[in-house]
């Protein structure tokens, strides 16, 4: 089962901050380096979140987990997050093993990191608003 | 139920030999998260293998023998690289902020973790790593 990277720009029309990057298949020794390569591109962009969309990532192993250390701290570098929403269960149990992700960047559900997103785009807006 | 899978020490024959060891665990009844963990378990393991003790040449294969039963799974994992026990390694620091951490280390830790049972021997100049899983019950389909 072959790793598909989706880099979405639709998302990016919608928030020009945010760039979004859908994972399906599995993330191994056999493709982190294909999501190391494909995420090259983006780093030559200007934006301040990177939201992994992790919905139809079955597997994940630390070769991949790899990959998404690499990408937390380039996002950091720049002054940027990385989030990660809806990893299933399998994923999920991986991060928590390795504490992989900081707990404030992840995100049950699309629905859930849209809430967060509003919520940043209102601040950005109305700094005076909590 | 047992097989007995060998490959070389090359990181591009690795995700073959991980789907027969797949095919295998399936054609014996495993299934659910145990097939996903059985896989990560061996890739953790193979890689480490490959990466640190054997050197990239077609003289150096590792041997994997599987035996399944009742209760659970049983798979031994043989090299001939320098002696080297993965359950004496110590966990990594995992309190650092992910963006100052390495990632080094993480494979064994999901070893360590995910394993019901590790066990390490060495000999006749082979390093024998054996994990042990129980089977995990399985959730039954909705009505």
């Amino acid at each position: 089962m072959a790793l598909v990277v989706v880099i979405e720009r639709s998302a990016q029309a919608a928030q020009p901050g945010v760039r979004s990057v859908r994972l399906q298949g599995r993330l191994d020794n056999e493709s982190a380096d294909q999501l190391d390569q494909q995420l090259l591109s983006l780093w030559q962009e200007s934006f301040e979140l990177l939201v992994f969309n992790l919905a139809e990532l079955v597997y994940i192993s630390s070769m991949g987990l790899r990959s998404l250390f690499m990408a937390q701290k380039a996002m950091k570098e720049r002054q940027g997050r990385a989030l990660f929403v809806d990893a299933r269960p399998a994923v999920q149990k991986v991060f928590d093993i390795v504490r992989a992700v900081d707990v404030g960047s992840v995100f049950a559900s699309a629905a859930e990191l849209d809430t967060y997103l509003d919520s940043m785009q209102r601040k950005l807006t109305d700094p005076d608003q909590s | 139920m047992r097989t007995t899978l060998s490959t070389t020490a090359d990181p591009a024959a690795i995700p073959k030999v991980l789907n027969a060891l797949e095919g295998w665990l399936g054609a014996a009844g495993v299934g659910g998260d145990d097939l996903g963990e059985w896989r990560l378990l061996a890739e953790e393991v193979l890689m480490n293998i490959v990466c640190h003790a054997l050197a990239p040449d077609a003289q150096s294969v590792i041997r994997i023998v599987g035996c399944c039963g009742g209760d659970g799974v049983e798979i031994r994992f043989e090299d001939e690289g320098p002696p080297f026990n993965p359950c004496a390694v110590a966990p990594p620091d995992l309190s650092a902020p992910v963006e100052e951490r390495c990632a080094g280390g993480l494979g064994i830790h999901l070893l360590q973790m995910l394993a019901d049972e590790m066990a390490y021997d060495y000999r006749d100049g082979r390093n024998l790593l054996t994990l042990r899983k129980r089977h995990q019950p399985q959730a039954l389909p909705d009505a």
